[in-house]
């Protein structure tokens, strides 16, 4: 098991490289590059220029764990305008390409978004279609999209069976789930989340979550690990009975207010603290 | 005359070549004699239209529909399309004349024409050569495209109508699609609203009629939407 944590924590007006040293320095293996949510990485980035990131992060002494994005909360693959969907999948293949340049396996996709406008069923077809296009994308590439449970905000794929009945429509093998054990909230438990879709999770972003339905506010639910209501002993298990041995990666919400790097130390602390089990 | 619509669908059958002669324009560009329209043997037609169609979901779902609903149907192009009862034209927009003007001789010679408009995804300059082929040939007058959900987010605060009311030949509801063409004025019936904003009419064109739908349904197929499905079962029977 690796450890790996996102650029996009990077605490503001430091610069990429500044806060690769900080991440080597607390104890990562790795880092999650985000597409488009950082500036150093936008869709805009050319293929010299995101070399140029490699090499900063392997002169950091360590690799990219895999290649994410956000820009798909504006601009979803689920949405009902061909022009929006056809610049969805663009950042999708985006991803893909710039994996490939960092020598990454992986990418974090969200999928579909569920709104009051753009309801269930529509968001399902459209995705199983243009996941069914771009998985035979991700094959030839080699590098596998894990498309996110972002159950609260996504209204979409809610039970860890539905995610399943759904990876099972999408059908092809480089199209899995990025699991993140802190998304799920009431709506279940993440060690059930692990054990059904075990095979098919392609990373986990790690954090804790004060398990109310959705968010109150803007008032975040999600925390840091050991604070909020995630049952750690049972996911570790579980990840241990699934034979998961891969990336580890750190998606903190709410940040320190001060001391912003000691953050990047403490989380680190806690995945060590995860994967020993001293629980 | 008290001569039926079937009985005149049945005649003219056997006589779709000298329909298509007689028709303005035949003998010009793609509507030469070398694309005479064959006889389908169903009932039903797809018109696939190429680059005139916005939402290629839509033709998606008319044909995932039709197919599930165990109907027959025959999927054609613009310069190949036979005498058929019923020709559907899935997510489109006219580009030119010459589709409207196919689409007028079909329906001018007994068929039901359900013209689904892709205009409100379309270019500005596109959608005005909508507004003025539409008009020109069916009478039919849309006003500019209305956005429905503007700046949506994944939570919209504002409650408002979401389900499209048809009238003809059920009453059934759809739910819109994000953006709708507004029917503005038409020579014959309206046949769907969003409250009060008309949205979809029916409009006779000597023997058959032409349906103008400014909400696509097709997308609503695909996704297995039981009310689009019973209106299109429905409109099947009409």
């Amino acid at each position: 098991v690796k450890k790996s944590i996102g650029d996009n924590l990077i605490p503001h007006g430091w610069s990429f490289e500044q806060g690769l040293d900080l991440i080597k320095k607390a104890g990562y293996d790795g880092v999650e590059l985000w597409l488009g949510d950082v500036p150093w990485f936008q869709m805009s980035t050319p293929d010299a220029a995101v070399l140029g990131l490699l090499r900063q992060v392997e002169n950091a002494g360590l690799v990219v764990s895999n290649v994410s994005t956000g820009l798909h909360w504006e601009t979803p693959l689920s949405a009902r305008d061909p022009q929006v969907r056809a610049r969805a999948t663009r950042i999708v293949e985006r991803q893909l390409e710039t994996a490939q340049l960092l020598n990454t396996d992986a990418i974090l996709v969200v999928a579909g978004l569920v709104t009051e406008e753009v309801p269930y069923n529509e968001v399902y077809v459209r995705c199983v279609a243009v996941l069914q296009e771009l998985g035979e994308k991700a094959a030839q590439a080699k590098v596998r999209i894990g498309c996110e449970n972002c159950n609260s905000e996504q209204k979409f794929l809610l039970s860890p069976r539905e995610f399943q009945t759904f990876l099972d429509d999408v059908k092809r093998p480089y199209v899995g789930l990025h699991l993140d054990v802190g998304n799920i909230h009431d709506t279940g438990f993440a060690e059930q989340w692990v054990e059904i879709n075990g095979p098919h999770i392609t990373r986990i972003h790690l954090k804790d979550v004060k398990k109310h339905r959705g968010r109150c506010g803007h008032e975040s639910v999600y925390t840091n690990l050991f604070l909020g209501d995630n049952n750690w002993p049972a996911i570790r298990t579980a990840l241990t009975k699934v034979g998961y041995d891969g990336w580890l990666v750190a998606e903190m919400e709410d940040r320190y207010s001060y001391a912003k790097d000691q953050q990047f130390y403490d989380t680190a602390a806690g995945i060590d603290r995860f994967v020993s089990g001293r629980l | 005359m008290g001569l039926s619509r079937r009985s005149f669908l049945a005649a003219v059958a056997g006589a779709p070549a000298a329909a298509v002669l007689a028709r303005p324009g035949a003998a010009r560009g793609r509507l030469s004699a070398a694309a005479l329209p064959r006889i389908a043997n169903s009932d039903v037609a797809l018109l696939d239209p190429e680059h005139s169609c916005i939402l290629s979901e839509s033709l998606r779902g008319f044909v995932e529909c039709l197919r599930a609903s165990g109907i027959e149907f025959k999927k054609v192009q613009a310069d190949a399309i036979g005498f058929c009862k019923l020709l559907v034209v899935p997510g489109a927009i006219f580009q030119s004349s010459q589709l409207a003007e196919v689409l007028r001789d079909c329906a001018a010679i007994g068929a039901t024409v359900l013209y689904e408009s892709g205009a409100a995804y379309a270019a500005p300059e596109a959608f005005a050569a909508e507004q003025r082929l539409l008009n020109h040939y069916f009478h039919v007058a849309i006003g500019p495209h209305l956005e429905l959900w503007p700046g949506s987010k994944a939570v919209n605060p504002s409650p408002r109508e979401l389900y499209v009311r048809y009238t003809w030949p059920d009453e059934t509801y759809i739910r819109d699609f994000s953006r709708i063409v507004l029917v503005t004025a038409h020579r014959g019936s309206t046949i769907a609203a969003l409250g009060a904003t008309p949205v979809a009419c029916m409009t006779e064109v000597h023997c058959g009629r032409f349906i103008f739908l400014g909400s696509p349904i097709g997308p609503h197929l695909l996704a297995g939407d039981r009310g689009a499905a019973t209106w299109l079962q429905s409109l099947l029977a009409a």
